[in-house]
């Protein structure tokens, strides 16, 4: 069984690392720790009833103390089987890890997580397996170990999955207590959040470990003191379990990366106030901790615009806020979605700098995380109060759009704002503050396996994950950059400057149809990379690169109000003509425009074909013609721009008028 | 004069104990499975395919408890009864039984020739599995987790890690039985495979208590 | 009654010799095979009872050869050293088991014989895992029964059991050499001298002696002395001779010592089986 567990570790590793992936390679291992579980179970039988095998255990039963010290051999011996295997199975991937020439740092967390989903589940199925052996002499104890394989093992959310369904209750909370393996076998590993091994994971281990050494114990029939001590160890344990602290989900659970957000703004689609623009922030001052959940001390220096008695400003609906101090006497609030309204003791004048102070804790959204593992706060998301009443994000369709403050669509920075900022939490830590203190477009914090570079004069921040991909963000920054500037040429778009600070993120998606990689915020951008980057072309994908490019630099409330496939078709029409006219593409193959006629075609939507067939001939006809695509483009861009939605009829209008 | 084939199955039904009843029991379970998923076959293939062949390596591992795993079980090879009449042919009549109870049980969620013909080469290959870890290793508990184990690996990694080997079709609607029947070869091959290798284990077998 | 013949008998588990060109001849009766633990006893069982096939040599009994593992296995009755099937069967059903894979005629009469022959009749509703392990072995040997063998293979089948089981199964295992061969093997010399006229000794899976037992017992004439010494003197001589036995009178103990030659005071003794035994052991040794 050895011999197959560590070929299947051989394999697994072999066949993941080809993709420069070793956060995936440990984290797909779900059927190790399934198998490993069964195995465990099975072989806590076997160190059990060894002497009933051998017909010995009247002998060790007489003896001064035997049972017991038979018992604790046993547990010896199953802590070195398990220490062996771990020690093997890490020397192969270690092995592998040294092939690819993989970072140090992940030897250490292969180490750690390991041991937490691999070694200490195994113990715990183990001695289970040695409990239930001495209680059930039949050979019903394989069923037994087969229900609590299901139980315990890594899938027993997909089993019961629809069962939850049927019977209309969710059982996540205490099949992910039972699972003692990977929450999700499937997820993709996040670059910047890491292999998830949140205090809360190492502590529900530590209480499976006691329970299972109780029922030994049990089974043992020892009573007294001996049972009360592992008893006594649990509870400490279990308040530190039950304690508040963020653990990012990715399947289905309520509180998963999919389906928080998505839940909560499908129902509250509005800010509870008012816009509000009686107030400007001239400072923050921060102090900033994220072990296991946020909690932050805010102060900032609010400069009315004119008369007020109240202001309204952005925080994250999770994020509770405790208090509210106004030039250090406590002031009343409210709290209703994304808004925090504060009333002042008496009206403000215009010009009368107030001190306000919020002090708030609470879990952060699991896209935009903040515990004890890692941190991704962006600037665009309200994790500190910002100015004016928004709600964070807004649910159209199957899109999840991230509403920054207004001045980002904008597209240029209107005033520098001062930040301080203190900072407990994982290490190492970026942000783009500099040495001036001041940012025009909000405070970007990000914490966790991250590392940083200069390229040429960028400073670039990057998962350390990223050991081959980091050899291909000069070219990529240096593409961006061309392709950013050529399409606010062409576009009529103001021209700004790169940004000097780069952050590469895994922040998710907004939409299923826009390549929606960057967020241009004037000091720094943030561009939302996958683990995929660090292998094969994904950074010098110059397809990718200049439609992010275009996406973010045409980014507006109002283009996103249009529909998905009309933005699709405006950045494939821009690129097909970009990319024929810079010889992207040779004789035979097939642009995304042109696939989307062939699509149409297949699915006999016919009109659909012959209009884009249309769009794709006046294309060829003029792609030459610089000034003439420019008119064209920037005519259809100010249609989308126009507040109402634009439909293929009113674009088919604009190639008639040329 | 050949030796005889015999078989006394009331016996080795009686000599399996209560894990004899566990295929029945599963079987009841499956059937249970159609009204809960409301007659969803994207929700009940999966679930049959996933659990359902598992089992069919039950029969093939507990048959053989006593005669490969207890004391005393060698006094068996002494008899005047072929090893392939203790070894394979009674892990086949076993098998027939299971290959009876999936009809039963695909005819009672939505007879369909094509599931059925899936499901029986899927049980096939496990009941061969299981045949053939038990006379390689003699212990029920390592046998089943050989069964386990490749069932984990497989359903956890899509079959994508060792393609070659999987016998799962993953699919969530009835395929047509042409279909079906070209993915289900390979399986066969496998299992028939592994139906040999544990009767050629079984009659080389010369290791005892 | 034909003889069972071994004839140069070898058995080889790649580069270990289990059997080393060993030669028999043994009688209708009881025989009996004596041996250290590792002398090849078990392995010779198991190649007499088709589970093992051997390396060379020739075994022979009457028209039966054991080139045809069928026709053996079906005048051959088998107990091994541990038989513990079937715990939760009852002994009837175990043993009607055992005919139908015998291929026993009339099933229920002959059970019922065997029932009584081993006095099982009132256990027999009895689930194995009920009984005693003395009764276990009476199972045991109602099972190897079954279907009238030529030849009953019994190893060990003493062990485990109390004295007076012990006597009873004794009895029982002379009854059966009437008309049969029976061969026990085992490593407690009084089995041997109890129930068998003729034993073999194996060492290394060499054949070192055979014969009577009261030949075998011969083999340590005039090797065998009595020699009485007093408390204080015990170990000082224990160390000096080969003490085979030793029983406490009182203050003093007598010693039963194995040597060519006398110790002082010694008194040759009428050698036993056991003697004759570890005699044979001791010079193979040497």
């Amino acid at each position: 069984m050895l011999a197959l567990g560590l070929a299947m570790v051989g394999i697994q590793f072999f066949s993941r690392m080809g993709t420069d992936d070793p956060g995936l390679a440990l984290h797909a291992t779900a059927f190790i720790v399934a198998g490993g579980i069964f195995v465990s179970l099975v072989a806590g039988l076997a160190l059990i009833r060894r002497e009933q095998a051998d017909a010995a255990e009247e002998v060790f039963g007489v003896l001064p103390a035997g049972p017991s010290s038979k018992a604790g051999g046993k547990v010896l011996a199953l802590l070195t089987m398990v220490a062996a295997f771990l020690a093997l199975s890490l020397w192969a991937v270690f092995a592998l890890f040294a092939w690819r020439e993989v970072p140090g740092v992940f030897y250490g967390r292969a180490t750690a997580y390991l041991l937490l989903y691999w070694a200490v589940p195994f113990v715990i199925a183990g001695l289970i397996g040695m409990a239930v052996g001495i209680w059930v002499k039949s050979r019903l104890v394989y069923l037994l170990f087969a229900a609590i394989w299901v139980l315990i093992g890594p899938f027993n959310l997909s089993l019961m999955e629809q069962a939850m369904v049927t019977f209309a209750v969710d059982l996540t909370a205490p099949l992910a207590w039972l699972n003692l393996g990977q929450t999700d076998p499937n997820a993709p590993y996040d670059p910047v959040y890491g292999l998830p091994m949140e205090i809360r994971r190492w502590v529900q281990k530590g209480v499976w470990l006691l329970v299972a050494v109780c029922l030994l114990l049990l089974a043992l029939k020892r009573r007294g003191a001996v049972l009360l001590v592992p008893l006594v160890l649990a509870i400490p344990l279990l308040v530190l379990y039950n304690q508040e602290s963020q653990v990012v989900n990715t399947r289905y659970e309520a509180d998963s990366v999919q389906r928080n957000d998505w839940l909560y703004y499908r129902d509250h689609g509005q800010p509870a106030f008012a816009a509000d623009d009686s107030y400007r922030i001239t400072a923050y001052d921060i102090d900033l901790r994220t072990h296991r959940l946020l909690q932050a001390d805010v102060t900032m220096e609010v400069v009315p615009e004119r008369a007020v008695r109240e202001i309204v400003f952005t925080l994250y609906h999770q994020l509770r806020v405790r208090d509210v101090k106004v030039q250090g006497k406590a002031a009343a609030f409210e709290q209703r979605e994304d808004q925090v309204r504060v009333t002042f003791a008496e009206t403000v004048a215009e010009g009368q700098v107030q001190n306000v102070r919020v002090s708030y804790a609470g879990i952060s959204s699991p896209a935009f995380f903040a515990n004890e593992q890692a941190v991704l706060l962006p600037a665009y998301f309200p994790w500190y109060p910002q100015e004016g009443s928004r709600q964070a994000m807004t649910l159209r369709g199957a899109d999840l759009i991230r509403n920054g403050p207004d001045e980002l669509y904008g597209q240029a920075p209107e005033r520098e704002v001062s930040y301080s900022l203190r900072y407990d939490g994982p290490q190492p830590m970026y942000t783009n503050l500099t040495g001036s203190g001041k940012a025009p477009n909000g405070l970007t914090v990000t914490a966790g396996p991250l590392t940083e570079r200069m390229v040429g004069g960028t400073r670039v921040v990057l998962p350390d994950s990223f050991y081959r991909g980091a050899a291909q963000v000069p070219g990529f920054l240096r593409d961006q950059a061309a392709y950013r500037s050529e399409i606010e040429r062409d576009l009529g778009l103001p021209e700004r400057e790169a940004a000097s600070q780069v952050f590469f993120l895994s922040v998710p998606r907004e939409t299923v149809s826009d390549p929606d990689l960057e967020w241009h915020l004037g000091d720094h951008s943030i561009v939302s990379v996958t683990q995929m980057f660090n292998h094969g072309g994904l950074f010098a994908d110059r397809y990718l690169i200049a439609s992010s490019a275009l996406n973010e630099a045409v980014r507006t409330p109002e283009y996103l109000a249009q529909s998905g496939e009309m933005r699709m078709l405006f950045q494939r029409a821009y690129l097909y003509g970009y990319g024929t006219r810079n010889g992207w593409y040779r004789a035979n193959d097939r642009p995304p425009l042109k696939i989307v006629a062939e699509d149409d075609l297949r699915v006999k939507n016919k009109e659909g074909s012959e209009n884009t067939r249309k769009l794709i001939s006046y294309l060829d006809q003029h792609m030459h013609d610089r000034a003439e695509m420019q008119a064209f483009f920037r005519a259809w861009l100010a249609e989308m721009n126009g507040g109402t939605p634009v439909d293929w009829p009113r674009m088919l209008g604009l190639l008639e008028k040329k | 004069m050949r030796t005889a084939m015999r078989f006394d199955l009331r016996f080795d039904w009686r000599v399996m104990g209560t894990a004899a009843y566990v295929p029945l029991i599963v079987a009841v379970v499956m059937t249970l499975f159609e009204p809960l998923m409301r007659g969803s076959l994207r929700q009940l293939i999966p679930a049959l395919e996933f659990i359902w062949p598992l089992f069919a390596a039950w029969w093939s591992i507990f048959l053989f408890q006593d005669v490969l795993e207890e004391p005393g079980g060698e006094t068996i090879f002494s008899y005047p009864v072929s090893r392939f009449s203790l070894g394979i042919a009674r892990a086949a009549v076993f098998f027939l039984g299971y290959a009876m109870l999936t009809a039963w049980v695909v005819g009672v969620i939505d007879f369909s020739l094509s599931l059925f013909v899936q499901l029986l080469a899927e049980c096939y290959f496990y009941a061969g599995l299981g045949f053939f870890a038990m006379t390689l290793l003699r212990r029920t508990g390592w046998s089943l987790s050989v069964a386990f184990c490749y069932a984990g690996m497989q359903i956890l990694t899509g079959g994508k890690l060792i393609p070659l080997l999987n016998v799962y079709l993953f699919n969530q609607e009835l395929l047509p039985l042409d279909l079906v029947l070209q993915h289900s070869l390979p399986t066969l091959v496998m299992g028939t495979v592994l139906w040999g290798m544990g009767q050629w284990s079984f009659q080389k077998s010369g290791a005892y208590h | 009654m034909d003889n069972l013949i071994i004839d140069r008998l070898v058995k080889k588990y790649d580069k270990h010799t289990a059997l080393n060109d060993v030669s028999l001849e043994i009688t209708p009766g009881m025989y009996g095979l004596l041996g250290p633990n590792g002398a090849g006893k078990t392995t010779l069982m198991r190649v007499l009872t088709t589970l093992l096939p051997a390396t060379e040599g020739e075994i022979r009994l009457g028209s039966v050869s054991w080139k045809q593992a069928d026709d053996v296995r079906r005048i051959t009755g088998y107990l091994p050293q541990k038989f513990a099937l079937y715990k939760h069967i009852r002994v009837e059903e175990v043993l009607d088991h055992v005919a139908v894979l015998k291929g026993v005629g009339d099933r229920r009469r002959e059970i019922e014989t065997i029932l009584e022959q081993v006095n099982l009749t009132e256990h027999r509703k009895k689930k194995m895992g009920q009984l005693s392990g003395g009764m276990v072995r009476r199972v045991g040997i109602a099972q190897a029964l079954l279907g009238d063998p030529r030849l009953v293979v019994v190893d060990e089948p003493t062990a485990g059991l109390d004295p007076e089981e012990r006597i009873r199964f004794r009895r029982l295992l002379r009854s059966l050499g009437r008309d049969k061969i029976v061969l026990i093997s085992t490593h407690i010399v009084e089995d041997i001298e109890a129930t068998c006229d003729r034993a073999a000794i194996l060492h290394k899976g060499r054949l070192v002696e055979q014969g009577s037992i009261d030949r075998l017992g011969g083999l340590a004439t005039g090797k065998v002395w009595v020699l009485t010494v007093p408390q204080q003197d015990f170990y000082e001589v224990a160390e000096a001779y080969d003490v085979i036995a030793s029983h406490r009178l009182g203050d003093r103990y007598r010693l039963r010592i194995l040597a060519d030659t006398p110790p002082p005071g010694a008194v040759c003794a009428a050698p036993t089986l056991e003697d004759g035994y570890l005699y044979a052991m001791r010079r193979d040794a040497s």
